[in-house]
C-alpha cells in the first residue's frame, strides 16, 4: 500500500484547470521526484495535498485514511511536513526557536498544562531543545542557530525551512525547490541532507528544476499543464521522448 | 541565569514599589480615583496586548472591559453577590461572549479581523444602550460599593491588577505565546506545522477579554456607576494608543503608556483641554523618533552603542595607517 496516494484529483480555479485528474502515488521509504516544467501544476499538487487549497474532484489518502478534506494543521499533525517554494520564515524568531515552535504536536503540551508549567511541559520542552539542536546539527546550521531567521543568507534560510519541517516528526516530508537559488557547496550538501533522511526512514516527496536532484532519487513523475506525462525511474525520464519533448520542444 | 531575571523583573519590582507607596502621598479621594483608574486601564492595555500577539488588532476591548463590567454590576446590584463572584462572573462572561463572537470573527486577517472587532465594538455598545437590564442610556447605578474605605479599595484593586498581569505574563512567556507570535509572523508555516490558528487565536482573544471583563466588573464595583458613554469606541483607541505609545513590543509597554497618559492630563490640569493636541504630538514624536515606542528606548541605546563600537575600531585602524 502506498504512503501517500491520489486518485483522479482534480483542481480547477475558475474555468481555469490547473490539475486534472491526477493519479500520483508515493512508497514509504522511498525519494520521489515531482518534476515539470515551470505552471506544470506541482506547487499546487503541494498546497492540494496539505490542505491549503480544496479539490475540485478526486481524493487523497495518506496512510489508509482519506484526507481530502483535512485543514493544513491536521495534515501536519497526521505526519506530513513541508517547505515553501518562496520559503517563508518567522523571521523574528532565532534558527532555534525556528525550530523549537515546529515542535508543536510531537511532543504536545495541553494549554493548562502549558499554563500551569507542569511537569510534563517541562520535560517535553527539555526534550524539545534537545531535538532541536540535534536537527540543527544534522543541517550544519548549529553555528548559527542564535541568529535571527531573517538576517541569515538565503541558502541557509532554505535549509531552516526543511529544519522546521523536521522538527513536525514527519513520515512524509515535502520539499518544495529546496535547491532553489543554492550556491554549488550548499547543494551538494542539501542533496546529502535529503538522502540521509531517507536513511532514517523518512519518505521525501522533491520538486525540483535542478537536474543535479536526479542522482538521489529512486522514482519520478513528471507533469505538464497538471497532466501527468511520465513515471519511472531517473533512467527512463531521461530518455522518454514525451518528457523530451515538453522540456525542450523537440526531439534531442 | 539568576542575574537575567533579576534584571528582567526590576522595573515590575519599581513600579509595584510605586504603586504600593502612593497612596501615602496622595490619599485624597480624588487622587485615589485617579490611582485606581491606572490600574484599571494598566490592566486594559495590557490585555489588549495579549490579543494582539498573534498579529491583529482590536477595536473592540473598551466593548468587552464594558461587558465585564455591567455584568458584574447587575450581579451585584439585583442579585446582591459578594464582590469575588461578581468580579469573576464579570470576567468569564466577557470571555464567553468574546469567544462565541469571535469564532466567525478570527479567520480574518490583519486589517480585516480589526473592522469586523471595530463594528462588534460598536455594536456591543448600543446593544448596552439598548437594553433595559443595563439601564440603557442613562446607564447603571446604585451598584454596591466594593469597600466604603478607599484606600483599602485601591489595594485590593492593586491586587486584583498584580494577579491578572502575572496571569497574562505566564500567559505570554510560555510556549502559547510563542505560538501566538509564530502566528502573527507567518500563518501559512504556522499551519504548516501543525499549529490550529482558529484555536490559537480564540484562546489570546478569550484570555485578554477574561482579563478586561475583571477589571472592568472591578471598576464597576468602585465606581458604583456605569455609564454606556465611557465605553465607546474612543476608549478601545486609548487602549490602542496606550500600547503603541508604550511600546507593542514589550510586555511592559503598555503598563508604561497607561501610566503616563491617565497621569500627565492629571499633572497639568490647566492644559487638559489641550490633551488631545499633546497626545497627537506625543504619538507622532514615538512615530518618528521611537519606533518601539517608549519601552524600546533602553534596546535602542543598546543598538546605537553596537554601532558606534562597529564603527570605532574602523577609525582606530585609520589612524593608525595614517602614523
Amino acid at each position: 500500500m502506498p504512503l501517500l496516494e491520489t486518485k483522479g484529483l482534480t483542481k480547477n480555479f475558475g474555468g481555469l484547470c490547473v490539475m486534472n485528474d491526477l493519479n500520483f502515488s508515493i512508497e514509504e521509504g522511498e525519494i520521489k521526484g515531482l518534476l515539470g516544467p515551470n505552471g506544470a501544476g506541482k506547487s499546487t499538487f503541494f498546497n492540494l495535498i496539505t490542505g491549503v487549497y480544496m479539490p475540485t474532484s478526486g481524493t487523497i489518502t495518506y496512510n489508509g485514511k482519506n484526507i481530502t478534506r483535512a485543514k493544513p494543521h491536521q495534515v501536519a499533525n497526521m505526519g506530513i511536513g513541508r517547505t515553501f517554494q518562496l520559503n517563508p520564515l518567522f523571521g523574528e524568531f532565532t534558527v532555534f526557536e525556528n525550530v523549537t515552535a515546529a515542535f508543536h504536536m510531537h511532543p504536545h503540551s495541553t494549554v493548562p498544562q502549558v499554563f500551569f508549567n507542569t511537569k510534563t511541559y517541562r520535560e517535553n520542552e527539555k526534550y524539545i531543545a534537545g531535538a532541536a539542536d540535534e536537527i540543527l546539527e544534522f543541517l550544519g546550521l548549529s553555528h548559527v542557530r542564535n541568529e535571527l531567521a531573517k538576517n541569515l543568507p538565503h541558502g541557509y534560510q532554505k535549509i531552516l525551512g526543511v529544519a522546521r519541517a523536521l522538527a513536525t516528526q514527519p513520515k512524509l516530508i515535502m520539499l518544495d525547490e529546496p535547491l532553489g537559488g543554492m550556491n554549488p557547496e550548499e547543494i551538494a550538501f542539501s542533496i546529502d541532507a535529503i538522502s540521509k533522511m531517507r536513511d532514517r526512514g523518512i519518505t521525501v516527496l522533491v520538486v525540483e528544476h535542478n537536474m543535479q536532484i536526479l542522482d538521489i532519487l529512486d522514482s519520478v513523475t513528471v507533469i505538464s499543464f497538471g497532466e501527468k506525462i511520465f513515471e519511472g525511474t531517473p533512467e527512463g525520464m531521461r530518455q522518454d521522448p514525451t518528457v523530451i519533448e515538453t522540456y525542450f520542444g523537440g526531439t534531442v | 541565569m539568576k542575574n537575567v531575571n533579576v534584571k528582567k523583573a526590576l522595573p515590575y519590582g519599581i513600579l509595584l514599589l510605586i504603586a504600593l507607596a502612593a497612596p501615602i502621598f496622595l490619599h485624597t479621594s480624588y487622587w485615589i480615583g485617579v490611582l485606581i483608574m491606572v490600574l484599571y486601564k494598566v490592566v486594559g492595555s495590557v490585555s489588549l496586548r495579549t490579543i494582539s500577539l498573534s498579529g491583529t488588532l482590536t477595536f473592540a476591548h473598551g466593548a468587552f472591559i464594558a461587558i465585564g463590567a455591567y455584568c458584574g454590576g447587575i450581579l451585584a446590584r439585583s442579585l446582591g453577590l459578594p464582590p469575588v463572584v461578581t468580579i469573576l462572573a464579570g470576567g468569564l462572561f466577557a470571555m464567553a461572549i468574546s469567544v462565541i463572537t469571535g469564532l466567525p470573527f478570527v479567520r480574518l486577517k490583519g486589517m480585516y479581523y480589526s473592522m469586523a472587532s471595530m463594528f462588534l465594538g460598536v455594536t456591543i455598545n448600543y446593544i448596552i444602550k439598548a437594553l433595559k437590564v443595563t439601564g440603557g442610556y442613562h446607564g447603571l447605578t446604585r451598584i454596591p460599593k466594593l469597600l466604603q474605605n478607599d484606600i483599602a479599595c485601591y489595594y485590593v484593586f492593586l491586587a486584583l491588577t498584580v494577579v491578572l498581569i502575572l496571569i497574562l505574563y505566564r500567559f505570554e512567556f510560555s510556549r502559547i505565546g510563542t505560538t501566538l507570535r509564530a502566528l502573527a509572523q507567518s500563518q501559512d508555516v504556522a499551519s504548516s506545522i501543525g499549529i490550529n490558528a482558529t484555536f490559537y487565536r480564540l484562546l489570546a482573544v478569550g484570555m485578554g477579554s477574561f482579563c478586561a471583563g475583571t477589571i472592568g466588573a472591578a471598576y464597576g464595583l468602585y465606581s458604583t456607576v456605569l455609564s454606556p458613554t465611557n465605553y465607546d469606541m474612543n476608549f478601545s483607541l486609548w487602549l490602542l494608543m496606550y500600547m503603541l505609545i508604550g511600546g507593542q513590543d514589550y510586555f511592559i509597554g503598555p503598563i508604561i503608556g497607561a501610566i503616563i497618559f491617565v497621569l500627565i492630563p492629571e499633572l497639568g490640569r490647566d492644559l487638559s483641554a489641550y490633551a488631545p493636541f499633546l497626545t497627537g504630538a506625543c504619538t507622532l514624536a514615538v512615530a518618528y523618533l521611537l519606533p518601539g515606542g517608549i519601552a524600546g528606548i533602553p534596546d535602542l541605546i543598546r543598538k546605537k552603542k553596537l554601532q558606534k563600537e562597529i564603527e570605532s575600531p574602523k577609525e582606530g585602524g585609520n589612524e593608525n595607517a595614517s602614523a
